[in-house]
């Protein structure tokens, strides 16, 4: 059973701050619980597909330099500033 | 027992692994190394370097690992600043054997067998300095310069017995990187470990932050010892991760609990399974330098060299190189002898050994001096000595000390005008030679063979 | 004018008949006209004058482009380096990428004129727009009426012929329901048929840039333009370039399924599907019901997998390398991103806490693997359909477009709006919606899809319906 604790603790883990509406908890459950449907199809047994590539389409080792990108609160020697960390 | 996460970046590629920005970011301008793809800006998508996939599984074969048949990439999720975005591209076994290399197994010299659990290819985050020290800092400063150069992570099993085994082991696997070329282990940062010790059945401890093979060993054996004393005092052991303080040489907890972080692993979708066909793996297994075993065998077979030199010579991928490039069918024996009696001699670790500035160039030419009987075997001790400790030109070194036999006979003829007494007396009673030869040898320094110097004086003296 | 299609109006633009500028000057006018539909978020400003530019080659009898002098509109989740791309979020405010993705080089070295930015709901989130953070498109049709989503921007404007055509993106019927829903052309390609480098993620593992147009034969000079591998994008490789304004050969007497699953219980959008269907046995085709088992299951799988990319993709908007301005002094790291990323709207987190949760340990078994697999047999299923059937026909929503705010506070009622069209995407076969009738004033799309890399196919065949349809 999943808790409302359950899902506030993975809105801080996502880095979301749910306090400004109340019902978060109760919508994403409403959602999981959506998905439970996934639990009578029978699939158990079956293989992931997924895309392929060959190593010869993959790209080549060369080095192409890019104009510099100007990020947000850069210090003059080019340094990111961002918060403290705790 | 010990096990090891060693995170190695493939140094000589000229691209990170997913962005054609340069691999080899040292020494630049902060943020001067980045592109819309490894700053992860949004619409930005992963392009796979394929030499840095082929390095890989180069290293994976030459760790006696089984390379998957489709090579599968993952995000591992969790917010950090040195991240651009916020997920780590790396690879998982989530879906079968999908990472570079698995179930490798590597040899040590004394017998023991040290399992590789898998390699990972994976990107490297970017560097985070801390404004006014790591504790209380005000501010951290990022660099993305790092973000994205190619890692391999190469975990092993806990398969250690002792913190040296362990250093060894890191000796090994930086010859090997070397030998393959696909990293400079010496440049900072390009080789890191991460340790896990566990005592008694116990919990195991991850140590992170160690900066030095030798620090390795260290911190390892601190970590044993801190373990056991608990254990004797019946204290349990806790499951945690810990990091090195190269200050004060022990292990601290860390603040960081990664034990709580959920990394949320999934398929990385940009990147399709990248299809390791028998061709294409065929193909990077010849591209395999000879292994040190296969070097070794011939060595003793084609120059003749003992066995014990040979893995003496395997064993020290410079000492190896030195020798490959100075050596002549006629010198090779002579070359090998020189690396592993002179100079292991006088410089006694491989740490040593690779910041010396002895060169190829210097061993062919004393080997050439020693082969053509221009100098003894002590002198070259004696040149190799000061080579190798403080760098410098052989015939400067040399100075004086080269004696072809006609300047031996020069001098030794001066001396025995100079002390005619001393000659007479010598050829009436053999033994008061040994006078003249400390004179002759005083003249030289050291320098000429006492031997030739015998000859020399036997063949004078009787005329 | 504006109501031509774009190969008319290439034809007129490059024989004099009338020129580039007098085109845009009269979209442009148009835009201003249909403000109050809320299509875009952004106005090219310079349109008139690229076009004057184009005229000016065209005079000189230099060689122009394919889509010389057409307006074409581009969903806001597209990046344009001229232009800002915000993906209707406060949280990229006013951010301009340093980039094109490569369908925008693409249009652009072939003339088209990017006339403005669409909008659409927050990160492609929605299938209604009205979760842009810069509010609601209106439907052209009725105004209470939402436009469909989440390229409603797109949708509204190629239907108020203010762009000929629009890009959108498809990752789940982001753009066959808004096509659907204002009664243009959509069409979701092959995965990996277009490049998505610049399309700002939602859900990269199943979804793709898709163009809107008054016609298909629009869809194809479109796709004829922006498809092909790229470079830029590892997931284009290995696909062929498919040639789409050649004539292909066809099966003589197709065969079509009708898919049972998608079957709509209003009975009013199953005659528009009935009517479809007659029209097609009529053109020779065998039409018969088939039965995917898997769509049962489509829509939980679908939102399992885009809301645990949705909130991998969104991770890296924490305000540090870009975003809007708020001063970090006093704040830890993880207390800053927090309170920066409170700018998402409340579907954006919804879904990001959803994907926070169903890849999570303990639980990636029990929702994320079994989506996983879901995904894998619906793609085996619809294989094997497409060695007995040539295309699969359904209504492109089950329901009628509904009002403003009737949904919106209830994400899974939503859900189930989705159950026609996320097939097409979890299985990553080309998909359009064609529009074919008109219930209570409100307009009626038909799907059909088709098996992978037969996107050109699928185009020539589809055009039984359309003609159809406006006889
Ligand atoms: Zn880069």
């Amino acid at each position: 059973m999943i808790t409302e604790d359950d899902i506030r603790h993975v809105a801080a883990m996502m880095r979301l701050d749910i306090s400004d509406k109340d019902d978060y908890a109760e919508k994403v459950k409403g959602m999981l619980e959506y998905f439970d449907v996934l639990d009578s199809a029978d699939i158990l047994e079956e293989d992931i597909l997924v895309q392929e590539i060959n190593i010869s389409n993959l790209r080549d080792d060369e080095h192409v330099s890019h104009s510099s990108i100007q990020c947000k609160s850069q210090n003059k020697r080019g340094h990111l500033r961002v918060p403290r960390l705790g | 027992m010990i096990g090891l996460e060693i995170h190695c970046q493939l140094t000589r590629l000229h691209s990170k692994l997913f962005c054609p920005c340069k691999a080899d970011y040292r020494g630049m301008e902060p943020n001067s190394n980045t592109c819309p793809v490894c700053l992860g800006l949004p619409g930005t998508l992963p392009l796979l370097n394929s030499r840095a996939v082929r390095q890989g599984a180069a290293l994976a074969i030459s760790l006696n690992c089984t390379p998957p048949e489709r090579l599968a990439f993952f995000r591992k999720n969790y917010f950090y600043p040195d991240l651009p975005k916020n997920y780590q591209i790396t690879q998982f076994d989530a879906y079968g054997d999908t990472s570079i290399g698995s179930n490798g197994i590597i040899r040590m010299d004394d017998g023991a067998e040290i399992r590789i659990r898998r390699i990972q290819l994976e990107e490297d985050p970017g560097r985070l300095i801390y404004e006014g020290g790591s504790d209380g800092h005000q501010n951290t400063l990022v660099d993305y310069n790092r973000a994205g150069v190619p890692l391999l992570e190469i975990v092993t099993e806990p398969d250690f017995d002792s913190p040296r085994q362990a250093r060894t082991f890191m000796n090994i696997l930086a010859d090997t990187v070397k030998n393959l070329g696909i990293a400079d282990p010496h440049l900072d940062g390009a080789m890191r470990a991460d340790g896990n010790v566990s005592v008694h059945g116990g919990s195991k401890v991850e140590i992170k932050n160690i900066n030095s093979f030798h620090d390795l060993e260290k911190a390892l054996h601190y970590e044993m010892t801190r373990q056991n004393s608990l254990h004797e005092n019946n204290i349990t052991i806790q499951q945690e991760t810990r990091h090195w303080d190269d200050r004060r040489r022990i292990t601290i907890p860390s603040r960081t609990k990664e034990a709580e972080l959920d990394y949320r692993y999934f398929l990385e979708a940009d990147i399709p399974w990248v299809v390791l066909d028998i061709d294409a793996m065929q193909e990077i297994a010849n591209s395999i330098p000879e292994s040190t075993t296969a070097r070794r065998d011939r060595y003793i077979k084609q120059y003749g060299i003992k066995p014990q030199v040979a893995s003496a010579l395997m064993a020290d991928t410079h000492c190896c190189h030195l020798f490959e490039e100075a050596l002549t069918p006629d010198t090779a024996l002579i070359i090998a002898n020189i690396l592993t009696t002179d100079f292991m001699g006088v410089m006694d670790t491989r740490e040593k050994r690779a910041a010396s500035q002895l060169n190829a160039e210097h061993l062919s030419r004393l080997a050439a001096l020693l082969n053509d009987n221009k100098i003894t075997r002590a002198v070259a001790k004696d040149v190799l000595y000061k080579i190798a400790k403080k760098g410098g030109d052989i015939e400067d070194v040399l100075d004086a000390k080269i004696f072809d036999s006609s300047k031996l006979y020069e001098i030794i003829s001066d001396v025995l005008k100079r002390e005619p007494t001393a000659a007479a007396e010598a050829r009436i009673n053999p033994p008061a030679i040994n006078y003249l030869v400390g004179i002759v040898m005083r003249e030289t320094r050291g320098g000429a063979n006492p031997q030739d110097v015998l000859g020399i004086l036997g063949e004078l003296l009787n005329r | 004018m504006l109501e031509q299609t774009a190969t008319s109006l290439v034809d007129m633009i490059s024989s004099g008949e009338t020129t580039a500028e007098y085109v845009i000057e009269q979209t442009i006018k148009q835009i201003e006209d249909t403000s109050q539909i809320h299509a875009f978020l952004h106005v090219n400003k310079g349109a008139v004058q690229q076009a004057k530019e184009i005229d000016r080659r065209i005079k000189e009898g230099r060689r122009v482009g394919r889509l010389a002098g057409i307006p074409v509109s581009i969903k806001d989740n597209i990046c344009t380096k001229q232009y800002p791309t915000t993906c209707a979020s406060r949280m990229l405010d006013g951010y301009t990428p340093p980039y094109d993705a490569t369908v925008i080089r693409r249009l652009l070295d072939e003339d088209a004129i990017i006339i403005g930015k669409t909008n659409m709901d927050e990160f492609a989130m929605g299938l209604s727009t009205e979760f842009s953070a810069y509010g609601p498109t209106l439907n052209p049709h009725n105004p209470d009426i939402v436009p469909g989503g989440s390229s409603g921007g797109s949708a509204a404007s190629v239907a108020t012929h203010t762009s000929t055509i629009s890009l959108g993106s498809d990752t789940g019927g982001s753009v066959r329901n808004p096509a659907s829903f204002c009664g243009v052309v959509g069409f979701k390609p092959t995965y990996g048929m277009i490049s998505r480098y610049g399309l700002i993620s939602y859900a990269n593992s199943i979804e793709q840039i898709g163009p809107m147009a008054k016609s298909i034969s629009d869809i194809s000079l479109c796709m004829s333009v922006i498809a092909g591998p790229d470079r830029n994008d590892n997931t284009t490789a290995g696909l062929t370039s498919v040639l789409f304004t050649d004539t292909h050969d066809v099966a003589k007497n197709p065969k079509v399924g009708i898919v049972r699953q998608m079957a709509s219980n209003d009975n009013r959008i199953q005659n528009v599907l009935d009517k479809a269907v007659e029209r097609l046995s009529a053109h020779g085709c065998t039409c018969e019901e088939v039965s995917l088992e898997m769509v049962d299951y489509s829509v939980a799988a679908y939102y399992t997998i885009t809301s645990t990319e949705a909130a991998s993709n969104l991770a890296r908007y924490d305000n540090i390398r870009y975003g809007y301005n708020m001063d970090h002094t006093g704040y830890e790291y993880h207390q800053y991103i927090t309170k920066a990323r409170a700018m998402f709207g409340a579907e954006v987190k919804r879904r990001i806490i959803a994907g926070g949760f169903v890849p999570s340990a303990g639980y990636a078994g029990r929702y994320f693997l079994k989506a996983l697999k879901v995904k894998s047999r619906l793609t085996r299923e619809i294989d094997k359909m497409f060695e007995s059937y040539d295309y699969l026909i359904s209504v492109t929503v089950p329901i009628l477009p509904f009002r403003m705010g009737e949904k919106v506070d209830d994400p899974v009622s939503m859900f189930l709006v989705d159950m026609n069209t996320v097939t097409a995407n979890l299985t990553g076969k080309p998909a359009i919606s064609i529009p074919y009738g008109m219930v209570d004033g409100l307009p009626v799309g038909v799907q059909m899809m088709a098996n992978t890399t037969e996107d050109a196919k699928l185009l020539q065949f589809a055009q039984i319906l359309e003609e159809g349809h406006t006889q």
